[in-house]
């Protein structure tokens, strides 16, 4: 059964069954890291591009991730050109940047989040968004499992003395 | 063993739900003697992200609307096409390199020496009468042995018209080019014709004779041999049975020293009262 799976290409309809089920997810990672709206709809619609020229080579069961992927790397290539032209103080702005364009269940967790690197943003949103083992967001991040256990550990605690910090503002 | 200084790492994985059933057991049993930790492990609790709700705008410019079951024909055909392609050209690699060792052996090759080719693309051309058979014999390198046997064919079918035979010019021509074993054929048809044409009628079936000059297939030419052999000697031509059986064996023989000197030979030693 494994090897048949292996051997069936996906056809349109399995493709727009894709669509349906993983433009969402996808759209949400890349914009909540970037925190660019516009940016994040071109990412996912060149995500879905390349699955579609890719049809036939991408088995059904693994098109989450390769989306992921190929998302994934289109964002960091973009973030490394952005890096460039950045102005020094937008930096600082992102400690309390909500998005408008999405309600979390935590804006304050959000707010947190956007401080620490972004690998460990990656790694734990790929993480607690997507339910990813460590091995699948090795695949997508091009990081090795024991990388991956070791950023998720230092995202949480950072994230757990920023909340302790907040809640003592607030 | 969990203490204060690795209970952090604990915690972290229980949210990571990375621990194992024992390993939970004594975490929780740690924080109930330790109740301060619980406070900690509720922060860590919080770090748990939660996904907002975000929906995709464009998605309807994602879905593709290809009819399903042309686009899997047209993927197939195209790798059908492909391997279809891959075939033709091994095939025609092998065939080429079969066919030209063949001719590189000369045994098996259907090609005759330039010398008869000259000959017989002279003696090609359709024969209406006996006169043009005549010229064309005379303006061509005929020895007398074969001039003999076209002149014999060609009285039978002036005489008899024989549905099965062709032309003779057909006839010589098959046998020199096309027939492996060109000696056999054409003394065979010498002989007939020097017997009586009409034994000719009877048993001179182009399946027959084919056989029997069929030397890729030494079985089958045996056969063919044997069944002309047996058919003569029904009508009582046993010397004629006789002798193109032994003119197949010497024939045989020939075809194991060489295609060269089969034509050779065949040029020498033809003699169509020989045998009688």
């Amino acid at each position: 059964m494994r090897y048949i799976n292996a051997l069936s290409i996906m056809n349109p309809k399995e493709y727009n069954e894709c669509v349906k089920a993983y433009s969402d997810a996808v759209f949400r990672f890349i914009v909540s890291n970037l925190k660019d709206y516009e940016t994040a709809r071109d990412i996912v619609q060149s995500a879905f591009e390349v699955l579609w020229r890719k049809i036939d080579q991408v088995d059904l069961q693994k098109a989450k991730s390769f989306l992921f992927t190929v998302a994934y790397r289109d964002m960091i290539d973009h973030i490394r050109k952005n890096k460039r032209f950045e102005p020094i103080t937008e930096v600082n702005d992102h400690l309390g940047m909500v998005s408008n364009t999405y309600t979390g269940a935590s804006e304050s967790l959000q707010a947190c989040l956007s401080t620490l690197p972004e690998i460990q943003q990656h790694v734990l949103m790929l993480r607690d968004y997507e339910g990813y083992d460590y091995k699948e967001i090795g695949v997508i991040t091009g990081l090795n499992e024991s990388q991956v256990k070791v950023y998720i550990f230092r995202a949480r605690t950072a994230l757990k003395s920023l909340i302790g910090k907040k809640e003592v503002i607030l | 063993m969990i203490d204060e200084n690795n209970i952090e790492w604990y915690i972290i994985r229980l949210i990571e739900q990375d621990l194992l059933p024992d390993e939970e057991r004594a975490l929780s049993e740690f924080i109930k003697r330790n109740p301060t930790f619980e406070e900690m492990l509720d922060d860590y609790r919080h770090t748990v992200l939660v996904a907002p709700e975000v929906n995709y705008p464009d998605k309807t410019e994602l879905f593709r609307h290809t009819n399903d079951q042309s686009f899997i024909m047209l993927h197939y055909l195209w790798k059908a096409a492909a391997v279809l392609l891959f075939i033709i050209t091994v095939l025609s690699s092998v065939f080429y390199f079969v066919y030209r060792n063949d001719n590189h052996n000369g045994l098996a090759s259907n090609k005759v020496m330039p010398e008869t080719t000259n000959r017989i693309s002279s003696v090609n051309t359709p024969v209406q009468s006996s006169n043009t058979l005549d010229s064309i014999i005379s303006g061509n390198k005929i020895t007398s042995a074969q001039k003999q046997v076209i002149t014999a064919i060609n009285t039978v079918i002036q005489n008899d018209q024989p549905v099965e035979i062709k032309p003779v010019e057909h006839i010589f021509n098959e046998a020199v080019t096309f027939n492996p074993d060109t000696t056999l054929y054409v003394e065979t048809i010498g002989m007939f014709n020097q017997d009586n044409h009409t034994t000719q009628n009877t048993i001179l079936a182009e399946p027959n004779l084919k056989a029997m000059t069929d030397k890729s297939n030494m079985k089958k030419r045996h056969k063919g041999i044997e069944r002309i052999s047996h058919l003569l000697r029904r009508k009582g031509k046993n010397g004629l049975a006789n002798s193109i059986e032994y003119l197949a064996d010497i024939r045989d023989k020939e075809i194991e020293i060489s295609y060269t000197s089969r034509i050779i030979t065949f040029q020498k030693s033809f003699s169509l009262n020989k045998f009688q």
